[in-house]
C-alpha cells in the first residue's frame, strides 16, 4: 500500500469529525457536556492525521530522520491513551446528568493515574523500550516486553465506561434516561469490533475510522436530543408527537390512550405573577407527569403553549382515572411546596383509540379535546 | 490479489458505516415527508454502490474457477447501476427546488435527459466484446478500457444538470436567506463531480464514492439545520431561528439602512382555539402562515412564528409610508383569503411595525417591544371601531 492509501482511508473521517465538530461549534448552546465532546472529537481527528505519519515511516523508513519514527510512534501511543480517558469522563458525566457528587469528582481526578502512568512509559520508550522500540539500523518498529500495557489500559477505560453505563441505565427509573445510558454502553462496541478487526489483521485500518463512526453516531443521538426535546419542560415537543403518532398507527398498535391536558387559567398566572411564575408552573407539571407516567412505556409531550399530551396504555379507564388523580396529587403537592401564592388547577380529557375504528388522529384529538373543554366548563361552573 | 480487497475495504467500509448510522436515524427521528424518502433512496444507492464496488474486488486476480466470470459479471453490475445514483441526485434536488417529483417534467425534456442513459447502456451491452468501458485480463484482473471516461462523463451529465438548476434558483432568488440555502446546496452538489474527475483522471484515488456520501453528510446536515429552525406545524422559521437572524443583522447594521420588523398577531385567536377546538386552530395558524408567505414571497422578507399566534418578518421598506401600506395591503389580503374552510371564522390580524436598521445601540429586546407596542395599540384601535 502506498502513503496515498493512507490518506485516502483516514481523510473521510477525519473531514466528516471536522463537520461535527464545527456543528458543535455553532449549534447546541443547551448541551453542557459539549467541552468534553469536543475535546473528543479533537483528538480523534489528531490521531486519524498522526497515524497517516506513522504509516509513512513505516513505508519509506529512510526518507525521515529516526527521530520521527519516534515521534509519530509516541504522540500515537499518548493519544490513544488520552483519548481512552476523555471517552470515560464523558460517558461519566453524561451518565450522571453533568452534575457530579465531590465523591464522584474525586473518582474521576483518581481515575486519571493510570493513564498517566501509562504515558510516563510510552513517554520514556526511547530509554526504556517497554512499550515499543525503534531499530536505529533499519528503521523498523518493535514491540517491547509491556507492550499489552497499553493497550489493557485502553480499552479498559472504555469497557468501565460502558459498564458504569449499564449499571445507571439499571438504576435509573425514566425510561428514556434508560434507553439513553444504554446507547452510551453499546455505542463502544464500534471501535472494539474496529480494534478487534485490525489486530487480527495488519492491513485492516479499522480503529479509528471506527470511533470516528461512534462519536458520529453520538453526535446524531445528541442531535435527536435537540430535535425533539422541549427545552422549557424537557418533554417531548410536538414534532416528536406527531412522528410516534404517525408510527403508532402504522405499527397498528390498538387500545392506546389519548390524554390531553390543559392548564386552567394559564394566562392569568401569567399576567399576574409574570412569565417566570407561569414557566415553573409548567415545569411542575412536567415533572409531575414524568413522576407518575415516567417508568412506564408512556410518551409524554408538551403539546403547546399550556397543553400536554400523553400518549399511554391502560388495562381500563378506571385504572387510567386513579392515574390521572395521581397526577393532578402530585402536582398539586409539589406546587404547594414552592409557594402558597396561587393554586392550579388542571383539566384532562382523553380518548381511546381502537383501530378497527379507523379514527384518524385528527378525530381522536377532537374528542379528547372536547372532554377536556367539557371539564373545565364543568369546573368553571362549579365555582 | 486479496491486497486489493484490503485496501478497498479499508477506504470503503467508514462512508458505508455513515451511511448507514444517517439512514436509521432519518428513518427513526424523521417524519416520513416525500423529500426525506428521495434522500433516504440517494442514501441507499450509494450505499448498493460501495458495496457492488467492494464485490468487484473479491475475484481480482484470483485464480479459483469461475473467478473471471464472477469479475464480468460484478463489474457489469456496477456500471449498470452507476448512473441510477446520479438520476437520484438529479431527483432530490429537484424536488428540493420545485417541490415535485420528476415526473412532472415535460416529457420533451425527460426524454432529453435520458438520451444519453439510453447511449450508454448500448455501449455497456457491447462492452464484452468493444471492450471499450473494461475488460477483465488472463491472470482475471480488472483493466481500464480504452473509453473508461465514459461513465465518469455520463454520471457528471446527471450531477452538472443537477448543479445549474441549483444555480439558476441561487441567481434568481430575491431572498438573501434562501439564497443562501440555494447557495450551500449548490456547493454540495459541486462535490461529487470535482471528486469524479479526480478519479477519472488519478485511477488510484478512489473519491468518486466516499466523497458522494460526504455530500450525502453534508446534505443531512442541512436538513437537520432546517428541521431546527423551522416550525413544525406552520413550516416557517421558528423563533430560535428569528433571534439569531436578527441578532445578524444587528450586528452589521449601517449596510441595512432600511430594514424593519413586523409583528403581527391574529386576532380572536384565543376564540378560535376554544370554541372550535386545536384542530380548526391549527388549521387557521397553518391557514396565516401560508398567506403571510404568499404574500412576501417575491421580496427579500425574513418570516418567522413568534409565538402561540404571533408571526413576524424582518424585510426593507424606503420608509414608514411604505411600511403602512405594506400592512394594509397584508390586512387586506387577510380579509379576502382568511377564511375557515366551512366560513367557521374570519382570520384577520394586527400589525405594528418598527424600522431599527441605522440606529446604533439598541438591543433585540427593544426592537421587539416597539413593535409589540404598536401592534398592541393597533389591536386595541381596531377592537374599539
Amino acid at each position: 500500500m502506498s502513503i496515498w492509501d493512507y490518506i485516502q482511508i483516514e481523510i473521510l473521517p477525519i473531514l466528516a469529525l471536522a463537520v461535527v465538530l464545527y456543528l458543535s461549534l455553532t449549534g447546541f448552546q443547551s448541551f453542557q457536556n459539549n467541552q468534553r465532546f469536543r475535546v473528543l472529537i479533537i483528538l480523534v481527528m489528531c490521531i486519524l492525521a498522526v497515524d497517516i505519519g506513522n504509516w509513512y515511516t513505516v513505508l519509506k523508513p529512510f526518507a525521515l530522520p529516526v527521530f520521527f519514527a519516534w515521534f509519530f510512534n509516541i504522540f500515537y501511543f499518548l493519544l490513544t491513551e488520552i483519548i481512552a480517558f476523555f471517552w470515560f469522563s464523558y460517558v461519566y458525566n453524561q451518565i450522571n446528568e453533568n452534575n457530579l457528587s465531590a465523591r464522584q469528582k474525586k473518582l474521576l481526578k483518581l481515575s486519571v493515574i493510570p493513564m498517566l502512568v501509562v504515558c510516563l512509559i510510552i513517554l520514556g520508550s526511547p530509554w526504556n523500550h517497554m512499550i515499543f522500540y525503534i531499530n536505529p539500523l533499519d528503521h523498523t518498529y518493535h514491540r517491547g516486553v509491556l507492550h499489552l500495557i497499553q493497550f489493557f489500559c485502553g480499552f479498559g477505560y472504555m469497557l468501565a465506561a460502558s459498564v458504569l453505563a449499564y449499571k445507571r441505565s439499571l438504576e435509573v427509573q425514566l425510561m428514556e434516561q434508560k434507553k439513553e445510558y444504554r446507547f452510551l454502553c453499546f455505542v463502544v462496541f464500534l471501535p472494539f469490533i474496529g480494534g478487534i478487526l485490525q489486530m487480527l489483521n495488519y492491513y485492516f485500518v479499522f480503529l479509528w475510522p471506527f470511533t470516528a463512526g461512534a462519536i458520529f453516531l453520538m453526535y446524531t443521538d445528541l442531535q435527536k436530543h435537540q430535535i425533539s426535546v422541549d427545552p422549557l419542560t424537557s418533554l417531548n415537543n410536538r414534532g416528536n408527537l406527531e412522528r410516534y403518532l404517525q408510527q403508532k398507527i402504522t405499527n397498528r398498535d390498538n387500545g392506546w390512550y389519548m390524554i390531553m391536558i390543559d392548564v386552567d387559567y394559564f394566562k392569568t398566572i401569567n399576567d399576574k405573577f409574570g412569565h417566570m411564575a407561569g414557566d415553573r408552573v409548567l415545569q411542575i407539571l412536567a415533572n409531575s407527569l414524568k413522576a407518575v407516567f415516567g417508568s412506564t412505556d408512556a410518551f409524554i409531550s408538551r403539546y403547546g403553549g399550556d397543553e400536554f399530551m400523553i400518549i399511554a396504555e391502560a388495562v381500563s379507564t378506571e385504572a387510567l382515572d386513579g392515574e390521572i388523580k395521581r397526577c393532578r396529587d402530585e402536582f398539586d403537592k409539589q406546587l404547594k411546596e414552592e409557594n402558597d401564592l396561587y393554586n392550579v388547577e388542571i383539566s384532562v380529557g382523553y380518548a381511546q383509540y381502537i383501530d378497527a375504528d379507523k379514527t384518524p388522529v385528527q378525530e381522536m384529538l377532537k374528542k379528547a379535546d372536547a372532554r377536556m373543554y367539557a371539564h373545565k366548563r364543568k369546573e368553571k361552573g362549579a365555582e | 490479489m486479496i491486497i486489493n480487497l484490503t485496501l478497498h475495504l479499508n477506504v470503503y467500509l467508514f462512508p458505508m458505516i455513515l451511511l448507514a448510522i444517517i439512514f436509521i436515524s432519518m428513518k427513526k427521528n424523521q417524519a416520513q415527508t416525500m423529500d426525506n424518502r428521495l434522500y433516504r433512496a440517494l442514501l441507499q444507492s450509494t450505499f448498493l454502490m460501495l458495496l457492488v464496488e467492494l464485490s468487484t474486488w473479491i475475484m481480482d486476480g484470483s485464480e479459483l474457477p469461475f473467478a473471471g466470470l464472477i469479475m464480468w459479471a460484478t463489474n457489469l453490475t456496477y456500471f449498470l447501476l452507476l448512473p441510477i445514483m446520479s438520476l437520484l441526485w438529479v431527483n432530490y434536488v429537484y424536488f428540493y427546488l420545485f417541490k415535485k417529483t420528476l415526473s412532472y417534467v415535460k416529457s420533451f425534456n425527460m426524454v432529453c435527459m435520458l438520451i444519453p442513459l439510453g447511449i450508454y447502456y448500448g455501449v455497456l451491452m457491447t462492452t464484452i466484446f468493444t471492450q471499450w468501458f473494461f475488460t477483465i485480463d488472463r491472470q482475471n484482473h480488472y483493466i481500464r478500457g480504452f473509453h473508461f471516461y465514459l461513465p465518469y462523463i455520463l454520471v457528471n451529465i446527471y450531477l452538472v444538470i443537477a448543479f445549474l438548476m441549483v444555480m439558476s434558483f441561487v441567481l434568481s432568488e430575491v431572498s438573501s436567506f434562501r439564497k443562501k440555502q440555494y447557495l450551500s446546496l449548490c456547493v454540495v452538489t459541486g462535490i461529487p463531480i470535482a471528486a469524479n474527475i479526480i478519479q477519472m483522471v488519478y485511477p488510484n484515488l478512489w473519491l468518486s464514492l466516499p466523497m458522494t456520501a460526504f455530500a450525502e453528510l453534508l446534505l443531512y446536515v442541512q436538513m437537520q439545520r432546517n428541521h431546527i429552525t423551522t416550525d413544525a406545524l406552520t413550516g416557517v422559521n421558528n423563533r430560535g431561528c428569528f433571534n439569531a437572524y436578527l441578532e445578524k443583522k444587528l450586528e452589521q447594521r449601517g449596510e441595512n439602512q432600511n430594514l424593519y420588523l413586523f409583528m403581527m398577531d391574529l386576532d380572536h385567536f384565543k376564540e378560535i382555539n376554544d370554541t372550535f377546538g386545536h384542530v380548526v386552530g391549527d388549521e387557521a395558524l397553518m391557514k396565516a402562515a401560508s398567506i403571510i408567505c404568499e404574500f412576501f414571497h417575491r421580496t427579500d422578507a425574513f418570516l418567522a412564528r413568534y409565538g402561540g399566534d404571533e408571526f413576524c418578518v424582518i424585510t426593507y421598506c424606503q420608509n414608514d409610508k411604505e411600511a403602512k401600506r405594506l400592512t394594509e395591503q397584508l390586512q387586506q389580503t387577510f380579509s379576502e383569503s382568511g377564511r375557515g374552510r366551512s366560513q367557521e371564522y374570519n382570520l384577520s390580524c394586527s400589525i405594528g411595525f418598527t424600522r431599527f436598521g441605522s440606529e446604533t445601540k439598541v438591543s433585540q429586546e427593544e426592537i421587539i417591544h416597539r413593535a409589540d407596542m404598536m401592534m398592541y395599540m393597533e389591536k386595541k384601535r381596531r377592537r374599539n371601531l
